[in-house]
């Protein structure tokens, strides 16, 4: 939002709209704001994963959870099932990697409240998480399917349909937080334009405008709020989704290595128990 | 500036933009039938009410991508092409 001030700045003194596209010409590239609205965004998640980790520390020994406790066991176990629905136990050991990227999305988007760029306006940011979910289709793939996952790709077709995901998935969450903000500001200078037709242009009027209070945050409300909420969820889901439909193997193959890793499981708790109770 | 010192094909980059959004109409199509669907689930069987909610939702942000496509198109035509020149 620091650059829409600008460019309501800059409209206002050039009173002309090629002010207004100007600044807008080199969206996508990493610019001074968008760096440290990503140093914030690391800065936020380190403290509220430290105020979790020692005020749960210290809750360990009750009986009755506290509220605290309470409410991120809820925001754990909404993740986790949702993960868990729709990876069908193939990619289980890539969850943290997906609780990470949901945590990261979601503040990082959150800040425009905090008058700074949400991270999705970069399309360097997106593309390069984009770019993780891509590669991880074909390792995914390797894993699973070892070379003969290669047989599939003498098909021209499916080496060009492979493409897709890496655009769908990176132009669905910018696009989304990209267009919210592009319309917050067309809206903003509208507001602006029919403020200065009812009570004409003077230094008050250029930086107070009582029309934005009342019809600004409902915009917000959606754009930014709803919009975050949504897309980090859909960036998450879609991930996981890719990663677990690639590998076309029975399910029967499935249900062995499933069986497989609960044995060696088994036998971990099983060593460890009784490291314990010969210490 | 003035606006005759602006070039037709400039006006043309407008037009462009404009006519990328069509595609929103599609995205539009698919979200109504989307929550007709989602409605007519909710009156056969009310008390999965939540489940179908939280579905809906997840196909109406899916279904929205489209229009969100036409949107950068027209975005890179207001701001890259337009806007340098």
């Amino acid at each position: 939002m620091e650059t829409v001030t600008q460019q309501i700045n800059n409209t206002t003194t050039n009173s002309s709209n090629s002010g207004l596209l100007k600044n807008w010409s080199n969206f996508g590239i990493l610019e001074i704001s968008q760096i440290f609205g990503l140093l914030i965004t690391l800065l936020i998640i380190l403290i509220i994963s430290l105020a979790i980790f020692f005020s749960l520390k210290k809750s360990k020994n009750k009986l009755v959870p506290t509220t605290f406790q309470f409410l991120c066991e809820r925001y754990v176990n909404f993740f986790e099932e949702s993960f868990y629905e729709n990876s069908e136990e193939k990619v289980d050991k890539t969850s943290p990697y997906i609780f990470a990227v949901i945590n990261f999305l979601l503040i990082g988007n959150l800040l425009s409240f905090l008058g700074l760029d949400s991270i999705a306006t970069s399309y360097s940011t997106i593309f390069s998480l984009a770019l993780i979910a891509w590669i991880g289709i074909f390792v995914s793939g390797f894993v699973y399917e070892k070379v003969f996952y290669l047989i599939k790709f003498l098909n021209p077709l499916e080496i060009v349909g492979k493409i897709g995901p890496l655009i769908s998935i990176s132009f669905r969450i910018f696009g989304n937080i990209t267009g919210g903000s592009v319309i917050i500001l067309i809206f903003y200078n509208f507001l602006l334009f029919l403020q200065s037709k009812i009570v004409g242009t003077n230094d008050i009027t250029k930086t107070i405008n009582v029309l934005f209070i009342f019809i600004i945050p409902i915009f917000k409300l959606y754009f930014d709020l709803f919009d975050a909420l949504i897309q980090s969820y859909i960036f998450a889901l879609l991930n996981i989704i890719y990663w677990s439909m690639e590998p076309s193997i029975s399910e029967e193959k499935i249900a062995k290595i499933v069986a497989q890793r609960q044995k060696i499981s088994q036998l971990k708790i099983n060593f460890l128990t009784r490291k314990k109770l010969k210490m | 500036m003035e606006i005759s010192s602006y070039t037709t094909g400039y006006g043309l980059m407008f037009v462009a933009a404009g006519i990328s959004m069509i595609a929103a109409a599609g995205s539009g199509i698919g979200q109504g039938l989307i929550a007709s669907k989602a409605l007519e689930a909710i009156g056969r069987n009310p008390e999965e009410i939540k489940k179908i909610r939280a579905t809906m939702l997840l196909a109406m942000a899916i279904t929205e991508s489209t229009a969100i496509y036409s949107l950068i198109v027209s975005l890179v035509i207001l701001f890259v092409f337009a806007g340098t020149n």
